[in-house]
This record gives structure tokens, sequence and C-alpha cells, in this order.
């Protein structure tokens, strides 16, 4: 049990600092830059992450398992995904809008953002490569979405001095963003190593 | 009627305006993450300009009646499944010289905004030859911005483009780096804008004049 959880923890804190979707392997920018102009959506579009990501990488951990010896697995990886992350969008979808109505008409504006995101796709994708145990499939799922919570909190937390009138018009906004999810990115980097 | 269904499709909308990576950030990830090489970038345009328009045109055969929902879902397994032969021509034109770190880089090509997105707000809006020319501007506006990042990059971390050699008398390693993509693209888009909104304010007086020359009239 307790190699059990401490494999999830050390997959966990992968996902969420070392191997950050946003700051060490640039995926879901789109998405963050979204959430930053939306800010309404922020919590919705994050808590959406999170769950993809760890219910889409349980999934994957079982067909990584027992299909990886079939010889198109590799090549038919992209459409495997993609499909499960899809089952995963469509029942969650039809059983929020089944119990949930009110909450549904809230998210089906954003919700697919949040769900078909370089993120997550990635997430999958860098998680096979890595392989592991079930626990760390879950922990690195998990704390891939954690992972970017925390990438959206910081660039929520700099969104308005990013788009002040101290910045240069022409860099104010994306640029500035860029440069400063750069910035970021330069420092944990230099942290790990 | 939307306004994106009436009038003509400019090129330049596309290519400059609304540029996916140095406008609006839409689809900068795969850049500053993949396009370390001038070859990786070019490797990451063929990609991205076959799975975008072969997936486009075949999610526009798609009856609007079906639900978004699952719409949606039908774009992105259509995109999954145009990638795996284009990859097959990625293997058989560029062969071995493919470097692993781009592989998650094109995969999540299947995700681009254009296919997810701007589908259906914008190119299922216009006919189809207009579709198709509004999203040719599009993928230029990408490609550009993908090759111009590639190019610097090897030209500062090797002083080399292609196999010509750029004699510069410094050397920035690091340039493959996620974080060197973040800020160069930062920057690019930053001078990027500088020049569109000068090139903007230029044309603005010139068609006052003219106005004003015709009111005269």
């Amino acid at each position: 049990m307790e190699t059990v959880f401490s494999r999830f923890l050390a997959a966990a804190l992968l996902g969420i600092f070392i191997e950050n979707a946003a700051f060490e392997r640039a995926l879901g920018i789109n998405v963050l830059l979204y959430a930053a102009r939306k800010k309404e959506n922020l919590i919705g579009i994050f808590v959406g992450v999170i769950y993809v990501t760890t219910i889409s990488s349980a999934l994957t951990c079982i067909t990584d398992r027992y299909l990886s010896d079939w010889e198109y697995y590799k090549m038919l990886l992209p459409f495997i995904y993609i499909f499960i992350i899809s089952a995963v969008y469509l029942i969650t979808l039809v059983a929020v809008w089944r119990f949930f109505p009110g909450f549904y008409r809230k998210v089906k504006k954003y919700v697919h953002i949040a769900v078909f995101n370089c993120a997550v796709l990635g997430a999958l994708f860098i998680q096979s490569r890595i392989g592991g145990t079930f626990a760390s499939y879950i922990g690195y799922g998990l704390g891939t979405g954690l992972g970017f919570l925390l990438a959206g909190y910081l660039l929520h937390a700099a969104e308005e001095r990013l788009n002040s009138d101290s910045v240069p018009a022409s860099f104010r906004g994306m640029p500035i963003t860029m440069i400063y999810i750069g910035v970021i990115s330069l420092a944990l980097s230099a942290f790990w190593s | 009627m939307s306004k994106h269904s009436s009038g003509s499709v400019r090129l330049s909308d596309g290519f400059f305006k609304q540029n996916l990576v140095l406008m609006s950030g839409l689809f900068a990830g795969p850049v500053i993450g993949g396009a370390t090489s001038f070859e990786g970038s070019l490797v990451l345009c063929l990609v991205f300009t076959v799975v975008s328009f072969v997936s486009v045109g075949l999610c526009r055969l798609l009856s609007k009646k079906i639900a978004f929902a699952i719409r949606v879902v039908i774009y992105a397994l259509i995109a999954s499944l145009v990638y795996i032969p284009v990859m097959l021509l990625a293997g058989f034109l560029f062969g071995e010289s493919l470097p692993e770190s781009m592989a998650l880089y094109l995969l999540i090509v299947i995700t681009n905004p254009l296919i997810l997105s701007k589908t259906e707000s914008r190119f299922f809006l216009r006919p189809v030859h207009m579709m198709f020319k509004d999203l040719l501007g599009f993928v230029l506006g990408f490609d550009f911005s993908c090759i111009l990042v590639g190019a610097i990059r090897d030209i500062l971390a090797d002083n080399i483009i292609g196999n010509l050699i750029i004699p510069i008398p410094f050397q920035i390693p690091s340039m493959d780096r996620v974080y060197s993509g973040f800020i160069l693209v930062g920057v690019l888009a930053g001078l990027f804008r500088f020049i569109y909104n000068k090139q903007r304010k230029r044309k603005r007086p010139k068609r006052s004049s003219v106005q004003a020359s015709a009111n005269r009239k």
C-alpha cells in the first residue's frame, strides 16, 4: 500500500512541477490564454482539465497494458487516445445534463475547450512513454491537471500587470504573457536542474 | 446571417490579423516546443498543413443537425485518423532525421484550433471555396511563424540554417529549450504586432483623405 501511494505521489509531483504541462512542455497555452481572458470560466476549465486527465490516464493505463503488444498499437495510438478522451467527455456530459441541468447550461459553451486540448492529449502521450503502474498513471494525470491549474493561477495573478499601460502597446497581452511564462519556465528549469 | 458568411475573404486575415502564433497565440505551443530547428519546423508545417486541410474538408461533410457536443468529438476523431497517413508520409520524406522530442508536438496537431473551434465559429459559415481560401490564410500564417522561429533558433544556437553557415560571433546553445521558445515567440509577437499596427495606421489616413476628397466632390 505504501509503495502504491509513494508511486502515486511521485508521479503527481512529477506532473505538477518537473514535467509541468505549460512551463516545461508548452502544452495548453491556448487554454491558459482563454481562461485568463474569460475569468468567470477559470475554475470550470481547470476542474475540467484535472478531471479529464485523471480519468483518461486511468483508461490509457488499461489500453497500454493490454494492447501494447498489438503491432498496430503505436500507429493507432492517437486515435485510441482521442477515442478515450471522447468517451470520457460524452459520458460525463450526458451525466451532467441528466442530473445537473443548471450546471450543464453554464459549462456547455466551453467544456470542449477544457477537454480537447494539447495538455490533455500531451499528458496521456507523455505518461505512455514513461510507463509505470496504475497508480503512477493516475498520479501523473492528476499531477498534470494540478500543474496546469498552478500555471493558470500564476497567469491569472499577473494578468492585470501584464495588460497595464506600463507595458508597451505592441507587447501588451499575449506577447508579454509569453515572455512572462518563459521567465517562469526558465526559473523552474534552473531550479530542477 | 453571420458577418463571416458575407463579403469577400482576405488571406491576410488569417496570415496577419489573426495569426495563430504571433497574434492570438492560439496554437503557439507546438512552435515553442517543437520548432527547435529549421528542419523540425518544416516537418511541423507539413503535418499541420495536411492535417488541417484534410480534416476541415472532411468535417465540412458532416450534417449540421448533429448536436455540437457530438460534432466536436467526430472532428477530433477525424483529425486523429487523418494524422496516421500524414505521419507515414512525414516518416517517408524526413526519415530518421525526425527527432524523438518532436513526436509530442506533431501529435497535438490533432487538437489544433482550426479543426476544433474555427470550423464552427468561422469556416463553416462560408461557402466551400471561400472557406478553403480563409483556411489557407491561417495555415500560411502558422507555417510562416513556425519556419521563422525554427530558423532563428537554428541560427542563434548553431550559426547554421539548413546547410548554410551564418557567421555570427556568438552561440546560444539553450535556444532549443522551451523557455527560449516562449521568450522568442513573445518578442516576435510584439514586433509582429508593432509592424502590423504601423501598417494599419499608414493605410487609415489614406482612406480618410480619399473619403474627404470624395465628399468634397
